[in-house]
């Protein structure tokens, strides 16, 4: 068992049994990018100052984030990502254009919501290292028509529902695990209001500074910008996201091919000694 | 340096940014977990470095600004502390005038350093064109640049830790990466700055839980005190004993150094009671002094002191009853009591483990470790046996203690009204505030503050403005003394 094929496991579920229908085999596909690109990341961080890791880890590292995205994406709403899938393979799907049934970062992932006005909260209060954020509240709105309703794996609804009592049913689940993980003590250290800025703040966050890997700066040369510690560093810090967001899909009963928390407790620890130390 | 010269200038040395460039390498190390802090200081991208007094914020920041200089020809680094009274005093324009000045001479002297004399930095003294500058520096040499700040925001002064995170976020930019080292309890971080989005958060918490900390306080042990695990007598393991104690002070680096010097007094071995007279020392000459330490700089906050230590006294008398290491406390408390408990965790009374467990009687709220000196202090006897140092040294999952929402515990402490402004107190003391005491083991003796007030010093305020030039002119002031000043008075004043 490899790094990569925990990283896999953990974004895109326990395997399916054969013979796989057509949901299985998409999130096998799913899969096997999240390796394939989890791959090339560890193979350009293990040669940090080359040239090639500098223009080129930033992008898996972004792919990485993305299909493992869309892995939980297929475990919490399949019927969504089985419309991306399929739709590309219609007569109609137009390479040359962006179509609209794609999955996107902004819009499947992560959305715009309204916050609460900022005259409610009080500055010191809202911005605070210790303090905890104050909670936004989901809208359950029994006038959104079902175009409206938010289905983006980060979206206030899905905190409620999912993210948040995962994260306390993980934090009562490690009490009595044995394990030592980093990755799960990190965890266990957010405040539950903090649930929603450390994935949606910071995981926005992260994939916008991936993207100005893809985007160059010119005025300096790419291998200062890029260099080996910071290439290093955005490794961990991409893959804790993307390993931390994936162990709270094993504690909530929404997300599809869960699996048991000794096995991905295993996994963790693999993904921990490669990618994070 | 000889390891007899490393073992006095150690027990004499609490503070990284007081190393000279000799020791610095000599008597500081690195774990894994320190390590991984260093990589962020050194990558790219906007730091705040959290951590409370004596935690290595400082050593870390050194470390990394010294890999940057030697390991990197792509960065461009300055360390800043910005232990400097104007910083405290003004705002607005001033403070912003001050900093840019401030930022410019450093990043001139670095540069002269790095590229032997032939650099020239703008001297600038407003946000923006400091920004500029610094993007044309980088641009100029074809490097990233990073500045680390240390001491960079002042619990009793919130003002002027908002003007700070405002220059932190302007000057930030693809090319510059600022890098900051703050405390628990700094909560102004000003209108602009989104402490969530404008900067990753670190905080230091060497927890007793993590792979290689006994190993981790055992190298810090042999790099400070090489003789100190010759005189373990043989039941007991060199390892274990300095894991126990860096778990006693819930893995604060000044407060380890502290309780090593405290172990080192006197010929003898050390066995269980000795460790226990080190302990129960901690508890009285370090931990309780430096709350009276810290009140007089936390500004509107010092009227929470007194409420402090009530809390302090109920955590560890609960704690000390049930023989347990850790409490959880329900989060309806923990929101009544934020600021006492950020002071507990600033003076490293008590540190946070996980920020919600469920409690047995329904309930969420933080699991806090607690320091092992005041616990022994208030357990029955007073006195570590074979059974409650195993007890105590062993992680163990169950080992915590719980108050509960309808707990009466907490009744008799009252959280007093905080005046709108107060200006910190340290500055209005007079210099006898700076004596040697527990406090101050290094303060100004009797004869010096005779001097002193001759010379027309009577507060510390007035005193920290002296340059040294004017203190170098007072009788039986040397230059060895004036850093002993100097260093008393920035314990008083910093954080």
């Amino acid at each position: 068992m490899s790094a990569t094929t925990s990283l896999r496991a953990l974004t895109c579920g326990a395997a399916m049994p054969e013979p796989l229908d057509e949901y299985s085999k998409m999130l096998n596909a799913i899969g096997t990018q999240v390796e394939d690109y989890g791959e090339f990341v560890s193979g350009f961080k293990a040669r940090p100052s080359e040239k090639d890791s500098s223009y080129f880890l930033p992008l898996a590292l972004r792919s990485v984030m993305e299909a493992s995205c869309s892995g939980v994406l297929a475990r919490i709403d399949p019927i969504r990502v089985m419309y991306a899938a399929k739709a590309q393979l219609s007569p109609s799907y137009d390479k040359t254009v962006q179509q609209g049934s794609s999955l996107k970062w902004d819009g499947d992932m992560v959305i715009k919501e309204k916050e609460k006005p900022a005259d409610s909260v009080g500055a010191t209060e809202k911005n605070s290292s210790t303090a905890p954020p104050i909670p936004l509240i989901a809208s359950w709105d029994p006038k959104l028509g079902r175009e409206k309703i938010p289905r983006a794996i980060f979206s206030l609804n899905m905190y409620e529902v999912l993210w948040n009592p995962a994260h306390a049913r993980f934090t009562d689940w490690l009490v009595t695990s044995n394990s030592d993980a980093v990755l799960f003590r990190e965890l266990a250290a957010l405040h539950p209001t903090q649930v929603r800025d450390f994935f949606t703040v910071k995981g926005s966050k992260l994939y916008s500074e991936l993207s100005k890997g893809i985007h160059p700066e010119f005025i300096v040369r790419r291998q200062a910008e890029f260099d080996a510690q910071t290439l290093v560093e955005l490794t961990a810090r991409t893959i804790s996201w993307v390993t931390q967001m994936a162990i709270l899909t094993h504690f909530s009963s929404i997300c599809n091919a869960g699996i048991d928390h000794a096995t991905m407790s295993g996994h963790v620890k693999l993904i921990e000694g490669v990618f994070i130390q | 340096m000889s390891s007899v010269q490393i073992e006095e200038q150690a027990e004499l040395v609490l503070a990284a940014e007081e190393c000279s460039d000799e020791l610095f390498g000599v008597l500081h190390k690195f774990s894994r977990y320190e390590e991984k802090i260093i990589r962020s200081l050194t990558a790219h991208g906007p730091v705040l470095l959290r951590g409370g007094r004596g935690s290595g914020k400082s050593a870390l920041m050194i470390e990394a600004s010294n890999r940057m200089k030697m390991e990197s020809n792509g960065i461009f680094s300055a360390y800043l502390s910005l232990r400097y009274l104007p910083l405290l005093r003004e705002t607005g324009l001033q403070y912003e005038r001050f900093f840019c000045q401030l930022v410019s001479h450093a990043i001139q002297a670095q540069g002269q350093l790095q590229t032997n004399n032939e650099f020239y930095f703008e001297q600038v003294d407003n946000g923006g064109d400091l920004q500029q500058a610094l993007i044309d520096l980088a641009s100029k040499l074809e490097r990233r640049i990073v500045l680390l700040f240390d001491d960079a925001a002042h619990l009793g002064r919130e003002n002027a830790s908002s003007e700070f995170f405002d220059l932190f976020r302007s000057i930030s930019s693809r090319l510059v990466s600022c890098k900051a080292a703050i405390y628990p309890g700094v909560t102004n971080f000003g209108k602009r700055f989104d402490v969530y989005n404008d900067a990753t958060v670190i905080s230091i918490a060497r927890d007793e839980r993590t792979d290689g900390f006994d190993e981790f306080f055992y190298s810090v042990m042999v790099a400070r005190y090489g003789t100190l695990a010759n005189r373990l007598v043989s039941s007991l393991n060199a390892s274990e004993v300095a894991g126990f104690l860096g778990k006693t002070v819930l893995g604060n680096m000044r407060a380890f150094v502290f309780a090593c010097n405290k172990l080192k007094e006197g010929e003898a071995s050390i066995g269980l009671s000795e460790l226990s007279k080190c302990l129960v020392d901690l508890s009285a000459d370090y931990y309780w002094p430096l709350l009276e330490e810290v009140a007089p700089k936390l500004g509107r906050y010092e009227p929470l002191v007194e409420p402090s230590k009530e809390i302090a006294e109920v955590i560890f008398a609960l704690c000390g009853e049930s023989r347990t290491t850790s409490i959880i406390i329900h989060r309806k408390f923990c929101q009544n009591f934020s600021k006492p408990l950020e002071i507990l965790e600033y003076a490293g009374f008590i540190s946070k483990r996980e920020a919600s467990r469920a409690l047995k009687k329904g309930g969420r709220g933080p699991r806090f470790s607690v320091n092992l000196a005041n616990l022994l202090e208030v357990t029955s006897g007073r006195r570590l046996t074979q059974e409650l140092f195993r007890q105590w040294h062993e992680y163990d999952r169950e080992d915590f203690t719980e108050v509960n929402s309808n707990s009466a515990v907490f009744d008799s402490v009252s959280i007093p009204e905080l005046p709108e402004k107060f200006d910190l107190d340290i500055f209005s003391s007079p210099i006898e505030a700076l004596a040697k005491s527990l406090a101050y083991p290094y303060g100004l003796t009797p004869r010096r503050i005779e001097v002193l007030k001759e010379a027309g010093y009577h507060s510390v305020g007035q005193l920290a403005e002296a340059s040294d030039d004017e203190l170098r002119q007072l009788p039986l002031i040397a230059d060895a003394t004036l850093t002993k000043i100097r260093a008393v008075i920035a314990q008083a004043v910093w954080m």
